[in-house]
This record gives C-alpha cells, sequence and structure tokens, in this order.
C-alpha cells in the first residue's frame, strides 16, 4: 500500500535553528503515494519519518485518497516511516469521504478529530456533526469506523448535548423503498446513552 | 693646423657622432609595463598556510591550500583550499573546494568548484553536509552563504533547495527557495 512508499518533502523555504533542534518549513507540502499533506507552515523536530511529530498549522489540508480533511493545526505522528495517527482542530476542522461503490460523500465537522490511519478509525469531538445522504447524527462524541462504515455515538452524560439523530428517507425509490447501507449506529460498550 | 690634424680630429668627430647614436638608440627601450606580459609584482606560495584570527588576537581559524598567489593589490587566489575552524573556537566545521578568492582586508572569501561544508557536530548534533558549486564564506562572521543551488544532508536525510545562509556560531540554516527532499523508508 502506500504507506511504505518514498516520502516527497517540497517547500517555499527552510529555516533549522540549532539552539532548539527545530526544523520550520513555510509553504510545506508532504506526498506519500495518494496521502498529502500541505500546510502555510510545518515544524518537525527532526528531519525523518521514523518516530517523529510534524506540526503543520495554517490552512492545512490532507488528502486521504478518498477523502479530503481542511482544518487549521494537526499534529502527524510518523513511525516507521508511515503516517499513524493525525490530531487535529479546527474551526471547525472538516472532513469529506467518498467511496468508490457509491456517489455518496460522507462529510463530517468538529472542533477536534483524532485520525488513526492504521485502524481506519477517525474520533470526532466538541460539536460533531457527521452527514450521509439524508442522514445526520451530532453529537459530543462520535467514532467513525470508515472500513467498517459504522459510527459510535456518545454524550457526554450529566446533561450534556444528547445524541441527535436525522434520518430522511431516500425519497428517490419512495414506491419502493431501498434499504440504503445507512451506517449502523451503536451503543458503544461504555455506559453513555449512546443510540441503538 | 696641418692636414693632417684636420683629418685626425675629423676621423674623432665622427667617433663621437657614432657613440652618441649608439647610446641613444639602445636607451629608447621603455620599461616593460606590468601586467602586459611583462614580470608581474606579487608572491605566490605552495602549501600556503594562513592563520585567520578574531577580534581579540586569538586564533580563530586556519586556510590551507596547494597554492596561492596574490592578484592584485588585495587578492589572494587559492587552490585546493580548506577552511578549518580552530579546536577550541567550538565552531565544528570546515570547508573545502577547488578555489578560493580571498578579497580585501574584511577576510572575505569567495569559494567555487565542489564546495563542502562538513561537520561531524552540525546540525541536529548529526553529521551534517553542504555541497554548492559557490559559496561566499566570512570566516570572522561564522557566515556563510550561496544563491546557487545546494544539498544539505543532516544525518541520512538530505534536503536541496535553492540559496542558502548559514550561521555556524548559532546552529542556524536558512534554505532560501524550492526546497525538496525525497525520504525512503
Amino acid at each position: 500500500s502506500d504507506l511504505r512508499l518514498p516520502i516527497s518533502l517540497d517547500a517555499d523555504s527552510t529555516d533549522y535553528d540549532g539552539k532548539n533542534s527545530m526544523l520550520m518549513f513555510r509553504g510545506l507540502r508532504l506526498t506519500q503515494g495518494s496521502i498529502g499533506v500541505e500546510a502555510d507552515t510545518g515544524r518537525a523536530s527532526k528531519l525523518d519519518f521514523e518516530d517523529s511529530v510534524w506540526q503543520f498549522s495554517g490552512n492545512v489540508r490532507i488528502d486521504t485518497g478518498n477523502g479530503q480533511i481542511r482544518c487549521d493545526d494537526a499534529n502527524l505522528h510518523f513511525a516507521g516511516h508511515q503516517l499513524r495517527l493525525a490530531s487535529i482542530s479546527g474551526s471547525p476542522a472538516t472532513f469529506e469521504l467518498r467511496r468508490a461503490d457509491s456517489d455518496q460523500v460522507t462529510y463530517a465537522e468538529a472542533g477536534q478529530l483524532e485520525y488513526n490511519f492504521s485502524d481506519g478509525v477517525i474520533e470526532f469531538s466538541d460539536k460533531a456533526i457527521i452527514t450521509e445522504g439524508g442522514n445526520q447524527i451530532s453529537s459530543n462524541f462520535l467514532v467513525y469506523n470508515i472500513r467498517e462504515r459504522r459510527i459510535n455515538a456518545d454524550s457526554s452524560g450529566n446533561g450534556g448535548e444528547k445524541v441527535k439523530i436525522t434520518y430522511t428517507p431516500d425519497s428517490r425509490n419512495s414506491a419502493q423503498p431501498q434499504q440504503e447501507p445507512v451506517p449502523e449506529a451503536e451503543a458503544p460498550d461504555g455506559n453513555g446513552d449512546g443510540v441503538q | 693646423m696641418t692636414g693632417r690634424h684636420v683629418a685626425g680630429f675629423i676621423a674623432l668627430l665622427g667617433a663621437a657622432a657614432a657613440s652618441w647614436y649608439l647610446a641613444s638608440s639602445l636607451d629608447t627601450a621603455a620599461p616593460p609595463v606590468s601586467g602586459t606580459g611583462g614580470i608581474q609584482q606579487g608572491y605566490y606560495l605552495r602549501s600556503a598556510r594562513i592563520l585567520g584570527t578574531g577580534d581579540s588576537g586569538q586564533l580563530l581559524y586556519e586556510i590551507e591550500a596547494e597554492y596561492a598567489e596574490q592578484r592584485g593589490t588585495d587578492e589572494i587566489a587559492f587552490d585546493n583550499v580548506r577552511i578549518q575552524y580552530a579546536a577550541d573556537s567550538d565552531i565544528p566545521w570546515s570547508v573545502s573546494a577547488d578555489q578560493a578568492l580571498i578579497t580585501g582586508e574584511e577576510q572575505h572569501l569567495t569559494l567555487s568548484g565542489h564546495v563542502v561544508a562538513v561537520s561531524n557536530r552540525g546540525f541536529s548534533g548529526a553529521v551534517t553536509e553542504i555541497r554548492t558549486d559557490w559559496l561566499e564564506l566570512e570566516p570572522g562572521k561564522y557566515r556563510a552563504a550561496t544563491d546557487q543551488r545546494v544539498q544539505i544532508r543532516i544525518g541520512e536525510r538530505s534536503l536541496t533547495a535553492t540559496g542558502m545562509e548559514a550561521l555556524f556560531d548559532q546552529n542556524r540554516l536558512e534554505l532560501k527557495s524550492n526546497v525538496s527532499g525525497k525520504f525512503v523508508p
């Protein structure tokens, strides 16, 4: 897969400050196969992708081949030359996913995203909303499993924002309502009052 | 004055005229003008070694060259040159090049041809190497700069860029534009 391909780096300019061992790139673009990340600035303590964190900020855009994330800041954790985890924040950060087998776009937004690239799971928190087709689910905390197309919803309980689901039957086939492969919303195994 | 005297006097007069003519023709060649193929003023050195000192007179850096030659009044040209900072200057950098030119008093070197700056305790504490074809070096200010294409290798990773400025004493480096790199696992 893309994950062991060479990583290409391009930048408009670079500063290295030896006092705190920090590389600062302006107009940074990193690509590895179909995965690409770009931002106004990028910082790294090591010119390395074996075990390092690269901090991107300002107009951050992450392309994941079939998806795209736009946000203000993103910390990308690389290990063994692979992008493992992205800690993302935005106002809000947005996520779009296009599936090969469907023309529907999954759209999500939240103040915070934690994208685990290895597992293909994204945690949305801070006013999280996921919309697919006519359906929308919003809560304080949503976990979206991309491969299994499953959403776990959790509210923060004790009077916090509840999980809200808006389900819109597909009007195009109202005569023979076909069951669209709606992502299953499951109660988490925790004690939150999730959705069934 | 008898005929014999007159003939002798005339012969003497002719000899005098001939020697005057001979002396003046030998004297007309103007002295050779320097620089027009004539003998040039200045010196040259083989296995040259020049010591550069800091403000308080301490040894700061050393220039070694296979050949050094004075050019004009305030230029020295070097072949196969190497500049090394003094051990106790805590600047673990050395620079080598095919040619170098020192201009003027303020210790400004222009290096060209396979310019390589190396430090085994460079950026990120790793072996660091800077390669370019042309570099301005001000050893007294610990500054090196180029507007040419440059390759920086930090440890096993390298970047290329166009234009660079390095401040060795502050361990700082700026890559001016077109920065790129490829990293394989």
